[in-house]
């Protein structure tokens, strides 16, 4: 199986990082699943450039073919089913650090996933925390 | 992977962390003064670090976006001020580099000078990462358990007619990561 073939962490979201209600879940192809709980996506995912609207952007996909992702952060969820058999699929977590008198903050704001074929980004949605909303792009 | 770790920094040694940058000008004898309205402040350096102190196991950041906002509650990411609505402050960078232990390797590079600003609608993505390719990214070295850095040369461009007043404001840096 695929899950099978990705190397586990034994460290928690918290030491990532990432709060306990961040993280991804993957279903792939062979219907093996697994969870940001236990890996990382670094550990099945290479570096890919495309194209996002009109700009070149570097992307992490996941080299085995995914079948559904479901990404959960801040209280909100997305879920993408129905993922096409030549979709790349490449998921992201945002932050910010702000240089401002008084101030030392770095935080995450928000996650991302999308799909990529020829090259493209065909799919975007993300969860943007700073306005307590879901966003996205389809192409 | 572990999200990365991010400092603003001293561009020479002993590459100390900065807390603030002040837009002034010079003045023979070496005074900092006030900006005039219809001219530029002296140019500050800095760099964004990740990793400064080499930890193990950290993320790349890419993606990478400058840009001001108010400080009152920089949450809440307004955009009213003057310097920030009105875009007057400029950013590009001036170089990359990485090791395996700070300060890094050092390459110049000159970016495009870019105005930032306007609730982020204004920003600035580097065209070189810490890797010398072109890729707006800072790695922890080439093995996530090093240093990278990009540097960065900011002035404020005040208008005519400006006139005189104290603005404090935000730098935002944002970016992307994968654990």
């Amino acid at each position: 199986m695929i899950a099978d073939q990705i190397q586990k962490t034994n460290q928690t979201l918290e030491e990532r990082g990432l709060s306990p209600d961040s993280y991804f879940e993957v279903v792939f192809a062979d219907g093996s699943a697994i969870s940001e709980k236990d890996v990382n996506w670094s550990e099945f995912a290479v570096q890919k450039e495309a194209e996002f609207v009109d700009k070149k952007k570097v992307f992490y996909v996941s080299k085995f073919p995914v079948k559904s992702i479901r990404i959960s952060f801040a209280g909100k969820e997305i879920y993408i089913d129905s993922i096409p058999e030549d979709a790349e699929v490449y998921q992201f977590i945002r932050s910010e650090r702000l240089l401002a008198t008084g101030i030392d903050q770095q935080t995450v704001v928000g996650r991302g996933v999308g799909l990529i074929k020829n090259g493209c980004v065909i799919e975007e949605r993300f969860i943007n925390a700073l306005e307590n909303s879901i966003q996205g792009v389809r192409k | 992977m572990n999200d990365a770790i991010v400092s603003f920094r001293n561009r020479s040694a002993p590459y100390a962390v900065i807390t603030s940058i002040n837009y002034s000008q010079s003045a023979l004898g070496g005074n900092l003064l006030p900006v005039k309205e219809g001219e530029n402040s002296s140019i500050v350096y800095f760099r964004i670090y990740n990793n400064y102190n080499a930890a193990s196991t950290i993320a790349t950041m890419f993606d990478l976006l400058l840009t001001i906002f108010d400080d009152a509650d920089p949450a809440s990411h307004t955009a009213g001020k003057s310097p920030v609505a009105q875009s007057w402050i400029r950013v590009y960078e001036t170089g990359f580099g990485e090791s395996t232990v700070s300060p890094g390797a050092y390459t110049v590079y000159y970016g495009e000078d870019t105005a930032i600003g306007r609730s982020g609608a204004d920003s600035y993505v580097p065209e070189y990462g810490s890797d010398g390719s072109t890729t707006a990214q800072i790695r922890a070295g080439t093995d996530d358990n090093g240093v990278g850095f990009l540097e960065f040369a900011t002035y404020a461009q005040i208008p005519v007619g400006a006139g005189t007043q104290n603005y404090t404001l935000a730098l935002s840096l944002t970016y992307s990561w994968i654990t």
